[in-house]
């Protein structure tokens, strides 16, 4: 049964440590007991995965209330984090025979602990040391040789397995069984020589290897990109959000001496749980790499020559008034990244819209260009997402179409296993290869390459006329039936649409199709999955040639009044030009001045060819980017930009959640944060005072963009805001 | 006022002080030329020892730095390889450097060590020109090979 969305709780009444409490019946007692702060120390518990009792630290006295108030007491500790709380439930934590017990557990846990703790990476942070510290023996009285086994066996990439450290908790093996759904890790033998491996020694491949590490309560299993490059007490440790992709994972980021030296989960129990996928995990070094801009330079022939800001700003400046005065409003364009802040891309369109009077500007590399507001919002009333990772447990039914989940969406393709797992959501996926998803899919199709658009219009079809066999091109009409079966029998289905459907050559038809589909079914919901960190963000914050922040449109007066009230000056009332309009108007030289802000078209457009011709042949290339891209090679003007962790800000992630991450490190060399850039070009050209700061920025925002009305930063906090 | 109660005497009382300790055993010494002995355990300038075998005990643990209350020393580790091998075991320092102007000569880190690597000892001779000097990096901080395995090593390469 799909998770219900709502239910009361049914309470009971418990007693811990003689402290009488209510809980929700079921619940088990670890988690009831941290409500009244008894620590209960644990190993193999963890609170997203089932427990198992492996470990036995988590022993505790329970006993039972009797009709005459009396207690009968239980003859053998329990483990508290396999017990659920039932009415009349007295457990006790701190009771003498307790302190024997868990004493007792840790001197066997470290009879064959090698006690390597100086070298070892977990030393300061591990749950087995401080175990030990709070409940353990003083001393062992073990003196025999210890067992000796391999060090650091590379068990993958990213991850090294210290065999001799385990304490047998099985977090590891659990965690590709339950949560990741590969099982590539299990148990080896058994008794004393039991280790975990994978089968046949052969990689670890998992996409979500790295989460192994965080859960080991011991160093058995430490990451091989972090070994030994710092302790814990040398690192300064900030909050932030991945920008790797759209989901939005809340994230630790590890610094030591301005280097990031690691990358951790940070716990969010609506967006990532308490996982993260290797690529935020291990592959997030960009802003360490070689090729970082860390001052602005200008063209000189072949070769760049380093200015300062000022002179920079003048250069761009003395360009784009000249290219205005020729009186042409096409003369400018601006693409902005979708991994820039919301901050900062409120200030790109304020800055393009107001003071530069175009509407040139977009973030799409996508071939779907078109006006979402038109195309979705009209018809579904929402103009992207209208789901959270919530919704996906609590629906009958999900369709993935035309996503590699695990390779687009990592941390939605772990919440829609565990829909499936734990809620029995059932799953249709269409892509034209083999995806993990199929795995627990009920019915998968596969349809030939750039099919999308046949194999939607036969799902219609199928629905339409209720199941009449009719002749079509898609290659498994059996599986269709089946599908458009299912469809039509679940009501609230949720449609998962992904990057295939971005970037078909039919992707508009495709999308309106797609809303056609969810609106023909009983309660269909349609999520639009955007490619990169903040493109929910870029949407929102309007930039896009037809809509400005909050999907006004340009052409509307009143809303166009709000935002010339608030910035007092008028705004462009012509629609401007989306991507591929201000590539090809750069072919034809309308455009001579294109900004491009921390966006890569070169290697992320569509069509690379397209963007490359357009760049080549433009007048004046502005690139404001971290790092010296293929993009980078085509700029006349080059300003150093910071990526998220040199700078403060919010990302919207693909279910709308407004997060907000906060400065890790100090930028390299002369390199500016995005929306100071903008600030100080809008400081230029307007004489107006800019913002100081994100938060103003985010002020402005949230008074102007009536969905961002309560993402004020000291309302989001550490975990977000979703708007709705 | 009697001048030779209140003047003579005092005044030759004082000078028998002096007389006496210009007679007796000499405190100070020739500096730079003589040194004089430390008690045993002073604390003044950190060394790194080593084992007999001539590896470095320091493992880089950076057991050290945590405790340190001023925060003056500075641990990079790194891996050992079968080819270079520092210290036994899987770690080393790569680099190791206090900020000899910061450090207060707790001794801690030697508390702290859990090899015995890091020693306070009695070179109290730390006066220098710049600030940099006063960062002493691993190589100041280690202890010379043992003399006795370099000229037995290098007797039996030479027999």
């Amino acid at each position: 049964m799909p998770k219900p969305k709502h239910v009361e709780p049914k309470l009971v009444n418990i007693e811990i440590n003689g402290i009488p409490l209510q809980v929700p019946e079921g619940e088990l007692l670890i988690e009831a007991a941290k409500r009244i702060g008894a620590d209960i120390p644990i190993f193999c518990y963890h609170k997203y995965m089932k427990p198992v009792g492996m470990c036995r630290m988590c022993l505790v006295e329970i006993g039972t209330k009797q009709p005459d108030g009396s207690v009968r007491k239980m003859p053998k500790p329990q483990t508290a984090c396999t017990l659920p709380c039932t009415e009349g439930l007295v457990a006790w934590t701190e009771s003498e025979q307790i302190i024997k017990d868990r004493r007792a557990i840790l001197e066997f846990l470290l009879i064959n602990h090698p006690l390597d703790c100086p070298i070892c990476d977990r030393g300061g942070e591990c749950p087995l040391q401080n175990n030990t510290q709070f409940y353990g023996p003083p001393v062992s009285r073990y003196i025999e040789i210890k067992r000796h086994l391999p060090k650091a066996f590379p068990l993958s990439k990213y991850v090294a397995l210290d065999l001799e450290r385990c304490i047998h908790c099985g977090r590891c093996v659990r965690f590709t069984e339950e949560i990741s759904g590969d099982a590539q890790l299990a148990f080896l033998f058994r008794g004393a020589q039991m280790q975990p491996h994978t089968f046949q020694l052969t990689e670890f491949t998992s996409r979500f290897s790295g989460n192994v590490i965080e859960i080991c309560p011991v160093g058995a299993l430490t990451s091989r990109t972090y070994r030994f490059r710092a302790r814990p007490w040398d690192i300064v440790t900030q909050k932030s959000i991945c920008s790797m992709c759209s989901n939005g994972c809340n994230l630790y980021l590890d610094s030591r001496s301005g280097q990031i030296v690691r990358i951790n989960a940070r716990e969010n129990p609506a967006v990532n749980e308490t996982w993260t996928c290797d690529k935020g995990k291990f592959e997030q070094t960009y802003m360490h790499a070689p090729n970082r801009l860390t001052q602005p330079m200008r063209r000189r022939g072949g070769d760049w020559e380093p200015i300062s800001w000022a002179d920079a700003y003048d250069l761009l400046l003395a360009r784009i008034n000249e290219a205005r005065k020729t009186g042409d409003r096409q003369a400018i364009a601006a693409i902005a990244g979708q991994r820039l802040s919301n901050e900062s891309l409120y200030l790109f369109q304020k800055l393009f819209r107001a003071a530069f009077q175009t509407n040139n500007i977009d973030h799409r590399l996508t071939r779907y260009q078109g006006n979402l507001q038109a195309d979705v919002a009209a018809r579904l009333g929402y103009p992207t997402s209208g789901i959270e990772y919530g919704d996906l447990e609590s629906a009958p039914l999900v369709f993935v179409f035309g996503s590699d989940l695990i390779e687009e969406q990592p941390m939605i393709y772990l919440r829609l296993r565990k829909a499936w797992r734990h809620y029995g959501v059932k799953v249709l996926v269409a892509y034209p290869l083999s995806t993990p998803v199929e795995e627990f899919a009920e019915v998968s199709l596969r349809y030939p390459v750039g099919g999308e658009l046949d194999l939607v219009k036969a799902l219609l079809q199928r629905l339409s006329d209720s199941f009449p066999a009719s002749p079509s091109q898609s290659p498994n009409p059996v599986s269709i039936d089946a599908a458009a079966s299912l469809l039509a029998q679940s009501p609230g289905v949720i449609i998962l649409v992904g990057e295939k459907a971005w970037n078909h050559p039919e992707a508009q038809s495709l999308l309106l199709a797609l809303v056609e589909l969810a609106q023909r079914l009983p309660d269909g919901k349609l999520a639009l999955l955007l490619p990169e960190a903040n493109s929910q963000g870029a949407l929102d914050m309007g930039v896009l040639p037809d809509l400005l922040p909050g999907y006004a449109s340009v052409d509307d007066a009143t809303a166009r009044a709000r935002f010339e009230a608030a910035y007092s000056v008028p705004l462009p009332a012509q629609p401007g030009l989306n991507t591929d309009a201000i590539f090809h108007a750069c072919l034809t030289g309308e455009v001579q001045v294109l900004y491009l802000a921390g966006v890569n078209p070169v290697e992320r457009h569509y069509d690379p060819a397209l963007a490359e011709r357009a760049l080549s042949a433009c007048d004046f290339v502005v690139v404001q980017d971290a790092l010296m891209t293929e993009t980078a090679h085509y700029a006349d003007l080059l300003l150093p930009a910071c990526t998220f962790a040199e700078s403060e800000g919010t990302f919207t992630n693909w279910e709308r959640r407004v997060q907000r991450f906060w400065k890790a490190i100090e930028p390299p060399g002369d390199a500016k944060p995005d929306w100071l850039i903008f600030a100080e070009l809008w400081l230029r050209t307007m004489r107006q005072t800019p913002p100081f700061n994100p938060r103003e920025i985010m002020c402005e925002i949230s008074e102007l963009v009536p969905s961002y009305a309560d993402c004020t930063y000291e309302m989001l906090g550490d975990q977000g805001r979703r708007w709705e | 006022m009697n001048i030779i109660r209140d003047v003579i005497k005092p005044i030759s009382r004082g000078m028998r002080i002096t007389l006496r300790h210009f007679l007796g055993e000499k405190q100070t010494v020739f500096y730079p030329e003589e040194r004089k002995e430390q008690f045993r355990r002073t604390r003044w300038r950190h060394v790194l020892l080593r084992y007999e075998n001539g590896l470095e005990r320091c493992i880089g643990c950076s057991l050290c730095a945590g405790a340190c209350p001023v925060r003056c020393i500075y641990v990079e580790a790194a891996e050992n390889t079968d080819e270079e091998r520092y210290s036994p075991g899987e770690r080393y320092a790569k680099r190791y450097e206090i900020n000899l102007l910061r450090c207060i000569y707790c001794g801690y880190c030697q508390e702290a060590c859990p090899t015995g690597a890091i020693v306070l000892r009695e070179d109290y001779e730390l006066a220098d020109y710049t600030r940099e000097s006063f960062i002493a990096t691993k190589e100041m901080l280690l202890e010379p090979l043992p003399v006795r395995d370099a000229v037995a090593e290098s007797t039996t390469a030479q027999e």
